[in-house]
């Protein structure tokens, strides 16, 4: 709101001018004095003094000149009545902005005191502009030192920051280019060669683009991210290996920004590479390892899934999904008890739901007939960054096999302990302190121990009534050396008091490491079998000589008979000798005393006719010779028995081996001489062995036996042929070898290596013990230190070849 | 027809063949020998000269004794076969059973040999029919009932057999009985001769040899009833075995030594025996003798004439000789129809067969003058001094016939 002060001295005008004035909307004040207006200009500090110039007192003019100085910005106006240049000059030079003639005329009023706030405010504006404009010359100077100052200060950074600047660009571990679209580039800075091996004048001179440098591979996707970058706000980031100067590549990644004209057109490129190489690598390895864990979850054979806090698949590796006939991703998202279990809910106690509830980890076996399987499961909680629980990995590891396993191992074990119950073998485990640790059931009938009190107790101070001092060198042998060993004859006493053997075998348990844990012992009671043994020796021996003793009673019956058919004969002969000679006698008698009567004559002769003189002359000498003979074939046969087999030898005694064969030869003449010729080829100068002579001849009876049913095989039944049995005996070197050949028809090739096995037999039943061979070969070998061989020819024959030493005595001599 | 018996020897070893010869030199006159030393000369003289009797070596290269006497048996089946043998290998023994009637051992006594070789010869008499001869001397084994003879075969198989048992199913076996006598009696297994309990005699061969006789000898046959009933042979063995049984009480009742009444109970078990050799070889004649019986009144020794020409008397007789049974019971066995023909006036078996088989075919003792069998009876018993008897027989027969009843 404009203020107005008015002052004039008449009061009407004063009341006039401010009904028009505040008419127009101006608020008025009004003095009739300077005295009165001063304290008023003070106060409101009109816009506008409209004032008379005749006052009481001072002049308007007066109150004009000192409210100029003091209130600059007021606008004045006078009003006169009079026309007074010089008041009207003087007031123009007071810069009174308006004169207004008294009368007063309302519109010269209204368009005076307008003008005049017009006036007033436009000189108050350009006032306002003067001083503004001076405060801003002032200002801008000052600015202007400001900036001359920091431009100066800004012209020593840019030239330490140039400095710094290019340090820097050629020092950055890349390099900033500028590119055209011809792939020329510039290259502005940065450690170019170390990137691409090539300096900026090499790829000049060699004339080298920035295209040739790209791996041809990598070429076509360069292109397309330029070409995308185009279509876009032409930023691109690109990544392609570049071919160094030395063949090596690098990657580089090239982060760009295409410039372009305004008409589209690529100006430059303006961009920079980085060497990735290592990035690239590092990118690959983690590449590759994902794909590994990826390969890995897949192979791992155990069925695993990636469960969350609902029980759904987040993922199952292929051989869970192969067990469950399903493809990985079908089972994405599904609840794990529909698919594994085919239930709604899950199964309480299930390990995923322990994890979920505690967090821990939680293993349980399970037996899932919808997987088939017997199962372990494994859960591993699966946290979020910020430690949330939000699931599981859930590991079923099909432990059929193991269950299956387990349970025949328990089954095994269980027959293991029934087995060694019932073994027929001692069994005692003993730890490496010689404490007991297994009893079987035979220990504790053959020992009479039970079980519970010999279980802990050190072997050793068992009572058991046993040759320790032959097992004890063994236990410890066997148990630092960890072999097993044997121990034929150990006699101790049976639970009845009398003597028995054990064979023992002691075989050392090695822990995991080989280092001994302890020993097994097992033992046998071979106390019947030695007997067995005893008696099946006995039992070849009488077999034999069953055998022989058909035989020689026959070789022994067929002298006897012919000696008594001789007997008888000559003591016919004799009967019919003496009744001749006494009828002779007669005769004689007769002649003495004179002529013999011709009845006696003829009587005499028909009794000598009778007789058969002619016959008894022929027969009864040879009757005695073969008489004789026939004897000395008894007696030799006798003779030969005894010395065959040689009762009472019971050591190696010097033998004449010769006499030996002789003498077997003759007690089984029987055997052979219907089916074969003896043909002997005997060293007379073989000097004696020593040897148990019953035993060898035993092996030498065996040999010709078999000799001669090998040849009775291959005679035809009913005819006369013969084959033929060669003996020979010779010196060798510290022994004498004998050989026993028959042309039978051989030993069959594959069973040649078995004849000297026990009980083998070629024999049907019941013939032979299947012995003879066995028990020869246990002469020979072990009881002489000899050998026993055999050559056969299928067809031709076989050969026996015996060596025997000539015995420990030959060095004594 | 020559006077002399012809006599072979083979042996391989020649001065077993001399010493035969010398020995032999003595029977010049009575015997032809020949000596040879293998099986192929032996069937060449066999070939060309009638032999009696062949005395065989069994082992022998080429052909032995058992190939040679199979052989012979084959084509010479009226000749007596004899082995002297000096082994006593019994595999060999086993080959002899079936084609030796006779074994003797060496060393063999010029006695037994001499008496052996003459009480073979003198068999010839007995028979006339040479076809029944042959018949008869070819046979190996004589008929077993089929029951017994099944009884015998599932015993020796049994696991659980014993001696005993078998002894027991042979002794009530004609047939078994017959053979095993055999075989104890000549020195096939080198026994003491003359043992005549089958059970005994089975206890003596042992079960083993016993078994290899029925399993692989076959010495048992089964009989063959096609052309006889079996009510014939049925009765046939229980005749015998009543006779047997008979006799056997009446010899105890007697007094007689030991071995002579079991030798009684085996030549009553024994005396008919000639019916079953009849019937086996002859089967449609022996039908014909019982047909003959029943329309005719004939006793069976006068339909068996009739048709066969002899008895069955001579033809067990001829049998049980050929196989070397004791002299005693092949005489009951010959004379039990005739005993007045027999010499001996003492008490011996063919005593208390006669009685025995006179009482258990319903006759008696006792004078009758229809019968004139039994006049001939009533001789014999008056010779022997025992005419007296027979009340107390009579009786001892009541007393079997309640027992078996």
């Amino acid at each position: 709101m404009v203020q107005i002060l008015v002052v004039d001295d008449e009061a009407a005008i004063r009341r006039l001018v401010c009904s028009i004035l505040e008419e127009k909307g101006y608020q008025c004040l009004s003095a009739s004095s300077v005295r009165e207006a001063k304290p008023l200009l003070e106060k409101h500090r009109p816009q506008l003094l409209v004032t008379d110039i005749r006052l009481p007192g001072e002049s308007g003019l007066d109150l004009i000149r000192e409210a100029r100085g003091t209130y600059p910005d007021m606008a004045t106006v006078v009003m006169s009545a009079i026309e007074d240049l010089e008041v009207a000059e003087t007031a123009r030079d007071l810069g009174v902005y308006g004169y207004i003639l008294k009368p007063l005329n309302r519109v010269g009023l209204l368009i005076t005191v307008s003008n005049a706030l017009h006036r007033r405010q436009l000189e108050r504006i350009n006032q306002r502009h003067e001083n503004h404009l001076s405060e801003l010359v002032q200002e801008r100077t000052v600015e202007l030192q400001k900036t001359i100052f920091a431009l100066e200060r800004a012209k020593q950074e840019l030239q330490t920051s140039r400095r710094d600047y290019e340090l820097l660009i050629k020092n950055l571990p890349c390099v900033i280019y500028k590119g055209f679209a011809d792939w020329s580039v510039d290259l502005l800075s940065g450690s170019f060669k170390e990137l691409t091996g090539y300096t900026r004048e090499a790829m000049r001179t060699l004339g080298i683009g920035w295209s040739d440098l790209i791996h041809p591979d990598d070429f076509e996707s360069a292109k397309a991210a330029t070409r995308e970058a185009l279509r876009s706000n032409g930023a691109f980031i690109r990544e392609y290996r570049i071919r160094t100067r030395g063949q090596g590549i690098t990657w580089v990644q090239d982060r760009g920004q295409i410039v372009c004209d305004d008409q589209g057109r690529i100006r430059y490129i303006q961009g920079v590479f980085y060497d990735i190489t290592a990035q690239k690598s590092i990118e690959h390895k983690i590449i590759r390892a994902k794909k590994q864990w990826e390969a890995t979850f897949d192979a791992v054979p155990d069925l695993i899934a990636i469960l969350d806090d609902k029980h759904r698949i987040r993922r199952i590796n292929r051989p869970m999904a192969e067990r469950l006939g399903i493809t990985p991703q079908e089972a994405i998202g599904n609840h794990c008890y529909t698919m594994v279990h085919g239930t709604n809910s899950p199964i309480a106690g299930c390990p995923h739901c322990c994890t979920l509830s505690d967090g821990c980890e939680h293993q349980l076996e399970i037996s899932e007939d919808n997987l088939n399987g017997h199962f372990l499961i494994s859960t591993s909680p699966l946290f979020d960054h910020d430690g949330k629980l939000t699931g599981s990995v859930h590991v079923a590891r099909d432990i059929s096999r193991q269950h299956q396993a387990v349970r025949e191992l328990r089954q095994a074990h269980r027959e293991m302990e029934q087995l060694i119950d019932s073994i027929s073998s001692i069994l005692i485990g003993i730890d490496t302190e010689g404490r007991i640790k297994r009893w079987n059931r035979l220990a504790e009938q053959t020992f009479g121990i039970p079980e519970d009190e010999a279980i802990g107790c050190r072997l050793e101070k068992c009572p058991i009534s046993l040759q320790w001092e032959k097992i004890r060198p063994s236990v410890s042998a066997c148990l630092k050396e960890g072999v097993s060993k044997t121990l034929s004859t150990i006699s101790y006493t049976r639970q009845d008091g009398k003597e028995g053997f054990l064979q023992v075998s002691l075989n050392p348990i090695a822990n995991g490491h080989g280092n001994p844990r302890g020993l097994l012992i097992l033992a046998s009671d071979i106390t019947e079998q030695r007997i067995l043994e005893g008696q099946l020796s006995q039992a070849q021996k009488l077999e034999a000589i069953g055998q022989l003793a058909a035989g020689i009673a026959h070789e022994i019956n067929t002298p006897i008979q012919y000696v008594s058919d001789n007997l008888y004969f000559l003591k016919d002969a004799f009967t019919d000798l003496i009744g001749l000679l006494e009828m002779l006698g007669n005769v004689f008698e007769a002649a003495r005393s004179g002529p013999v009567p011709a009845a006696l004559m003829s009587e005499t002769q028909e009794a000598a006719e009778a007789v058969d003189l002619d016959f008894l002359k022929e027969e009864v000498p040879t009757a005695i010779s073969q008489s004789r003979e026939g004897v000395d074939r008894v007696a030799q046969i006798v003779r030969s028995m005894k010395e065959f087999s040689h009762p009472g030898v019971e050591e190696k005694i010097a033998v004449d081996l010769n006499k030996g064969l002789q003498n077997t030869i003759t007690v089984a003449k029987n055997e052979w001489k219907y089916v074969a010729e003896m043909e002997m080829d005997l060293d007379a100068d073989l000097p004696p062995v020593y040897c148990l002579p019953g035993e060898i001849n035993q092996v030498f009876l065996n040999l010709i036996i078999n000799a001669a049913q090998a040849i009775g095989e291959q005679v035809p039944k009913g005819s006369a042929d013969k084959g033929t049995i060669r003996i020979s005996s010779r010196k060798v070197e510290n022994g004498v070898e004998i050989r026993i050949a028959d042309s039978g028809p051989g030993i069959p090739e594959e069973i040649r290596n078995r004849i000297f096995d026990p009980f083998f037999t070629t024999k049907e039943v019941g013939k032979g013990t299947g012995q003879g061979l066995a028990i020869s070969h246990a002469v020979i070998v072990e009881k002489h230190g000899g050998f026993i061989q055999v050559e056969s020819e299928t067809g031709k024959g076989t050969t026996f070849i015996i060596f025997l030493p000539f015995g420990p005595a030959e060095g004594e001599k | 027809m020559d006077p002399l018996r012809r006599i072979l020897f083979v042996d391989d070893e020649t001065k077993i063949l001399q010493g035969l010869k010398r020995m032999l030199w003595p029977m010049r006159k009575r015997w032809r020998m020949y000596f040879v030393n293998s099986g192929k000369q032996a069937l060449e003289i066999l070939d060309q000269h009638p032999v009696d009797v062949v005395v065989s070596d069994m082992r022998m290269p080429g052909m032995d004794g058992a190939q040679l006497l199979s052989e012979v048996q084959r084509r010479h089946p009226q000749v007596v076969r004899i082995v002297l043998s000096g082994h006593s290998d019994q595999d060999l023994t086993l080959k002899a059973v079936s084609p030796a009637h006779q074994y003797l051992s060496k060393p063999c006594e010029a006695k037994l040999l001499v008496s052996t070789i003459d009480r073979a010869c003198d068999l010839n008499d007995l028979l006339s029919r040479d076809n029944l001869k042959q018949a008869i001397s070819r046979m190996d084994s004589l008929p077993s009932l089929p029951t017994l003879y099944a009884d015998i075969m599932a015993e020796v198989q049994s696991p659980d057999t014993s001696i005993q048992q078998v002894g027991k199913i042979i002794a009530r076996d004609v047939g078994m009985t017959a053979k095993v006598l055999q075989l104890v009696n000549s020195s096939f297994f080198g026994l003491a001769r003359h043992i005549i309990d089958p059970v005994h005699a089975v206890n003596l061969l042992g079960l083993d040899t016993i078994k290899a006789l029925v399993l692989t000898v076959e010495v048992f046959s089964k009989f063959k009833s096609d052309a006889l009933p079996l009510a014939f042979v049925e009765g046939l063995w229980h005749h015998s075995l009543f006779c047997g049984e008979l006799a056997r009480r009446i010899a105890r009742q007697e007094g007689i030594a030991k071995p002579t009444v079991d030798d009684c109970y085996m030549a009553g078990l024994l005396h008919d025996v000639g019916k079953l050799v009849l019937g086996t070889n002859l089967p449609e004649d022996y039908r014909r003798v019982i047909d003959l019986m029943g329309q005719q009144p004939l006793c069976a020794i006068e339909a068996e004439m009739q048709i066969f020409g002899t008895t069955h008397a001579e033809v067990g007789a001829y049998l049980l000789g050929l196989w070397g049974l004791p002299e005693s019971i092949v005489e009951a066995v010959l004379y039990h129809h005739f005993p007045h023909h027999f010499a001996a006036n003492e008490f011996v078996p063919l005593s208390a067969v006669v009685a025995a088989d006179t009482l258990s075919n319903g006759g008696n003792l006792h004078p009758n003058p229809d019968d004139p069998a039994s006049e001939n009876l009533l001789t014999y018993f008056s010779r022997i001094g025992a005419a007296d008897k027979a009340a107390s027989w009579e009786q001892l027969h009541d007393q079997v016939k309640e027992e078996v009843s």
